[in-house]
């Protein structure tokens, strides 16, 4: 039973913090089955105290409890013991009655009785079950288990609230308790006096009591004064402390004090050290070394040595110039005097390197390359300059150091060297165009010379001067390559003497050349077309000599230019320049109209399309100084080489053309490729000129009366220039121009043929337009030119025309009667009478048809196309003679065609009736081809 | 037949020769080849007169820019082109515009803005609005054109040729001439 009631308490109530007090095996006694379960009676271990009766079961499984149901102490109202001998079963009343049986009377009688113990103890009176049917020694057993704390708990008062009070006794008191009561053996029996005794005993103690306490005041005096004392003892040694505070204090300030001052040297020390450091590195950077004032004084700048030094000299003072000093610092008057030291160094050099370099410049411009122009007059060279830039280049630090340190300077010193140097460029690019100019001249004359002599076996020109061998053009051509010859004789002694008389002289006398030359070329212009093309028939490899000449001339120019624009670059530094001289704003609104303004604005307009361009401003306006002499030159150089021969304008064309293409895809923004560009419009309006020149020369282009048409010579000239313009041209990037003045030449040389032949007094027109057209076809045809596809097939369908005209019209009906016979056969067929009946009419009949046959014989026939092919050839020129064939050809098929229309139409009108010509087809073919056999 | 030189100026490639080759010999040319300098004269009957058209084709391309003063000073109205699918093209206009003016040394001169392939509207990029407030702003005619597709080509010129009558009336030789002829 122990065991449940112990596992009982471990499981159930320790947990929720209860003691179990009693504890019964149970069954209901209702019921059928029997379910066991535990009663117990517990009471909570902290106050307020509650007693709870619960019933407990037993988990079927395991071992564990549960808690069924539970009631307060307080709700029991009734507790029935069926006190029968031997009887298990006893009731609880709460709110209903509960009928219990225990295991076995002992246990239910401790549980009784531990519940009358509970009740006795913590209800209240009023609220006390009654206890029925229970057997009272059970309920004096509880009592007399519990008297002496009972009684106990009564002496203190037996109050219901004492009951509340009410403290276990402890060990030691109950001992106490006990023993006093052992030796008071009589407590029991005499409680008065053992009252008395107790009272008697108190009274004692009592007054011992305050015996004591009184004996205890002197003691408490004493230790009043001790505390005195001690008190007036502590007041000494706080005084003491206050004092030692005090000292201490003032040290503390003193330390205070000390330490500041430490700091203050600490930072006087860091001061002095920062400021020495500080002035150190001024001295530094403001130190410049006696070598390198010496060098800038006076190093020789003519030596390699004296610039290097100067160089690294100048480098070092702009170094020191340029340190950027601490505000206030440039008040130092050490400072100040170095700086002004620095400034009349950076004056006095600057000058020195001005000088020196603007006597350098003022030498190279002088220098006049006299030697080298000897050299030259056979090649076509420009001198070279690139012994002057290796002179120069050792200075360009030096240069760049003066444009940082002196602006001004730096622009005179520009300015000199473009106003020496144009000089020097000016003089040698004369020469050099002079060169060129006689160099064509000379080809010009060789035509001349090789011509008189060559010409006799050459084509066309031979044909005309026999004829016209006094005529002035002839002495004028003689006279031209004489004094040509005379010049280049007189060139060469005069290169002995002194070069500028010569250049001048030379300069005069190519002119003079140049304008006879033109006048010749008038000349010939006005003597006829015919001799123009003559000239252009063999200078056709002049032409290409004088090509290479202009791609030579271009060549020399090109790397001169480019060169010096290089070399400017890097000697003038123009790359480095800063930016603020050439935003594109700036430019807008000064505009002027000098050259470098135009120069500039164009040079604005390109900003936006390349930026490589951007930097050129300032060598733009140089290149411009130093080669002002270039575009007149070269604008001269085509003027001449116009006045020499037109048909150059072609060659300059292609040949500039290509340049400024490439430049363009080189996006070449270079000095030399504008010039070009300005070149080639000219020469493009040159072009235009020639071109137009020609177009009206064609068109008021006429033949002298007498002459034999032929060919006309503007034709033939039109042949000639479409070849050479095709040699020109071709594969030119320049097509479309030469394509646009085809076209138009083409158009002209059409009407002019059509207009011409119209003028035409003895011969048939459509010979004259038949040969031409033929001509022109053929040529066309061979040239196979793109663009004339067009006018080709014009021109053929024109000469065809023509010549089918031209046939009918001279052979026109050469059976004259026949024809007409025929005719009215068919007037009268279109009148609605039948075919067969036609030989019924009496104009028409067999008889008259026979009649005309036979004024037809074969005889007449042959005579009558014998003299018909002699007035053809009259017609017709004889330098063709193929195209008399074909003319002849087409005679033969027209008069075949005649020929078969009438035997149709005999046949058809007068069947069976067996009339014939008096010739056949075979005789006529026969005819035809023994009179071309026999011319 | 009084004469009226016109010169048509404008970037590489605007379309300067196709509008001018339009309008003078009536064909559209699809090659581009860069033009050096060309001139052409045309026969036209404008404002019930006939007049004599010398119209200077010029290079758009930057390396023949030098002679620009030159025709500058002797035209007499100027076709300023642009093509409406390059943004670039419209902005040079307005240097060649300056450069017109400061020439001329004048701020009235006959000048027409022209925004040229308008027949390409996919690739447009110039708009209309933008053509239209430049003209506005430099007080002068605008028009959109295509060489390609014969849109107002006659008119620009036309239009340039009005302008020069109304700032310069005819010569006054020719008026005599023509009162002469009403005695006569």
């Amino acid at each position: 039973m122990s065991a449940i009631k112990h596992a009982l308490q471990r499981d159930v109530f320790t947990p929720i913090g209860e003691r179990l007090l009693g504890v019964v095996h149970t069954a209901k006694a209702s019921g059928k089955k029997k379910k066991s379960s535990f009663l117990c009676a517990s009471v909570t271990i902290e106050r307020p105290v509650a007693v709870y009766i619960s019933k407990i079961k037993k988990q079927e499984k395991g071992e564990s409890y549960k808690k069924q149901k539970v009631w307060q102490l307080k709700e029991l109202k009734v507790v029935n013991g069926k006190e029968d001998k031997d009887n298990t079963e006893f009731d609880l009343q709460f709110e209903k009655n509960f009928k219990w049986s225990a295991t076995s009377v002992a246990e239910k009688q401790t549980f009784l009785s531990c519940l009358w113990k509970l009740c006795h103890r913590y209800l209240p009176r009023p609220q006390k079950p009654a206890f029925v049917n229970v057997s009272q020694s059970l309920l004096e057993v509880s009592v007399t288990g519990s008297e002496d704390s009972r009684g106990n708990v009564a002496a203190v008062g037996p109050d219901e609230d004492a009951l509340e009070d009410y403290q276990a006794l402890t060990e030691q008191e109950e001992l106490d308790l006990e023993k006093m009561i052992s030796e008071c053996e009589y407590a029991i029996s005499d409680a008065e006096a053992f009252a008395t005794s107790l009272s008697k005993d108190l009274s004692v103690l009592d007054g011992q009591n305050i015996h004591s306490i009184m004996g205890s005041e002197a003691q408490v005096n004493e230790l009043m004064l001790l505390l005195d004392n001690a008190l007036s003892e502590v007041i000494n040694i706080e005084s003491r402390l206050d004092e030692y505070d005090l000292m201490v204090g003032n040290i503390a300030s003193q330390m205070g004090q000390m330490k500041n001052q430490e700091s203050f040297i600490q930072i006087t020390n860091k001061n002095h050290g920062r400021l020495l450091e500080e002035l150190d590195k001024l001295v530094m950077q403001l130190d410049l070394s006696k070598g390198h004032i010496k060098a800038l004084r006076e190093a020789d700048l003519g030596k390699d040595s004296g610039i290097e030094a100067c160089t690294s000299a100048a480098d070092a003072l702009q170094q020191a110039m340029e340190v950027e000093l601490p505000i206030g610092l440039s008040k130092l008057q050490a400072v100040a005097e170095q700086q002004k030291l620095f400034d009349s160094l950076r004056q006095m050099f600057a000058k020195r390197l001005h000088d020196h370099m603007s006597t350098l410049f003022v030498k190279q411009g002088s220098e006049h390359p006299g030697s080298s122009l000897a050299r030259q007059s056979s090649n076509l060279l420009l001198p070279k300059h690139f012994p002057y830039h290796r002179d120069l280049l050792p200075f360009k630090d030096l240069i760049l150091w003066l444009k940082l340190a002196d602006k001004t300077k730096y622009i005179q010193l520009c300015t000199i060297y473009t106003k020496n140097l144009s000089k020097l460029y000016t003089q040698e690019i004369k020469d050099f165009m002079t060169t060129a100019k006689q160099r064509f001249i000379q080809e010009a004359a060789l035509d001349g010379d090789v011509g008189a002599a060559a010409l006799k076996a050459s084509s066309s020109l031979t044909l005309n001067i026999p004829s016209s061998e006094k005529s002035p053009h002839k002495s004028l051509n003689k006279k031209l390559s004489s004094s040509i010859r005379n010049l280049s004789g007189s060139q060469k002694s005069l290169n002995k003497e002194k070069k500028k008389v010569f250049g001048s002289t030379q300069n005069l006398s190519v002119k003079a050349v140049g304008k006879k030359l033109k006048f010749g070329h008038k000349k010939r212009g006005l003597a006829g077309s015919r001799e123009s093309l003559a000239t252009s028939d063999f200078e056709l490899s002049d032409r290409h000599k004088f090509s290479t000449t202009f791609r030579e001339v271009l060549n020399e120019l090109e790397p001169t230019c480019q060169d010096e624009e290089r070399f400017l670059t890097k000697f003038f530094h123009l790359n480095v320049e800063s930016s603020d001289t050439m935003l594109p704003g700036g430019s807008d609104d000064e505009e002027d109209d000098t050259e470098v303004g135009i120069h500039r604005r164009r040079k604005y307009q390109e900003v936006q399309v390349t930026k490589e361009i951007r930097q050129d401003d300032a060598i733009w306006r140089m290149m411009t100084e130093l080669f002002s002499i270039v575009e007149s030159q070269l604008t001269l150089l085509v003027a001449f080489g116009e006045e020499l021969d037109p048909l150059n304008s072609l060659n300059m064309l292609v040949v500039i053309g290509q340049r400024v293409t490439q430049a363009q895809q080189d996006n070449d923004g270079s000095f030399l490729a504008k010039m070009l560009g300005n070149c080639l419009i000219e020469v493009k309006r040159n072009f235009d000129n020639f071109i137009k020149l020609k177009i009206s020369a064609v068109e008021e282009a006429h033949v002298g009366k007498g002459k034999k048409y032929g060919i006309l010579p503007f034709v033939q000239d039109f042949e000639d220039f479409v070849e050479l313009a095709e040699s020109i041209f071709r594969d030119s990037e320049r097509r479309s121009d030469i394509d646009k003045a085809y076209k138009e030449l083409t158009k002209a040389v059409l009407a002019a043929i059509d207009r011409v032949a119209a003028d035409s007094p003895k011969i048939p027109p459509e010979v004259v337009k038949f040969e031409n057209y033929h001509h022109l076809l053929n040529c066309l045809s061979s040239l196979k030119i793109a663009c004339l596809e067009q006018d080709k097939r014009d021109v053929k369908s024109r000469y065809s025309d023509n010549l089918q005209n031209f046939v009918t019209a001279m052979l026109g009906r050469p059976l004259e009667k026949l024809s007409s016979f025929f005719e009215g056969v068919e007037q009268v067929m279109a009148s609605g009478v039948r075919a067969e009946e036609v030989g019924f009419q009496l104009k028409f009949s067999k008889q008259e048809l026979r009649k005309c046959i036979k004024e037809y014989s074969g005889k007449d026939v042959k005579k009558g196309l014998e003299s018909l092919y002699h007035k053809i050839v009259k017609y017709t020129t004889e330098y063709d003679n193929r195209l008399l064939q074909v003319v002849w050809q087409h005679m033969q098929e027209e008069f075949v065609r005649q020929y078969k229309h009438f035997e149709d139409l005999i046949s058809k009108c007068y069947p069976d009736s067996e009339i014939k010509l008096e010739f056949t087809i075979e005789n006529v073919l026969l005819y035809f081809s023994s009179i071309a056999i026999t011319q | 037949m009084r004469e009226y030189k016109l010169v048509v100026l404008g970037s590489g490639g605007v379309g300067k020769s196709a509008l001018t080759v339009q309008f003078v010999q009536g064909i559209f040319v699809e090659k581009y080849d860069p033009t050096i300098e060309d001139s052409y004269r045309k026969q036209v009957e404008a404002e019930n007169q006939q007049c004599m058209l010398e119209i200077l084709d010029t290079a758009g391309t930057e390396q023949f820019t030098a002679m620009r003063d030159l025709y500058m000073k002797n035209g007499q109205g100027f076709v300023l082109v642009y093509s409406i699918t390059s943004q670039a093209s419209f902005n040079d206009l307005a240097d060649l515009r300056e450069q017109i003016l400061r020439v001329k040394d004048t701020d009235d001169v006959p000048m027409i803005l022209v925004g040229n392939k308008c027949d390409l509207e996919d690739e447009r990029i110039v708009s209309k609005e933008q053509g239209e407030q430049l003209a506005k702003q430099w007080r002068c005619s605008w028009m959109e054109t295509s060489a390609k597709s014969k849109i107002n080509v006659e008119c620009i010129f036309f239009d340039l040729v009005r302008q020069i009558n109304r700032k310069t009336p005819e010569p006054k030789k020719k008026r005599k001439k023509n009162s002469g002829c009403n005695l006569l």
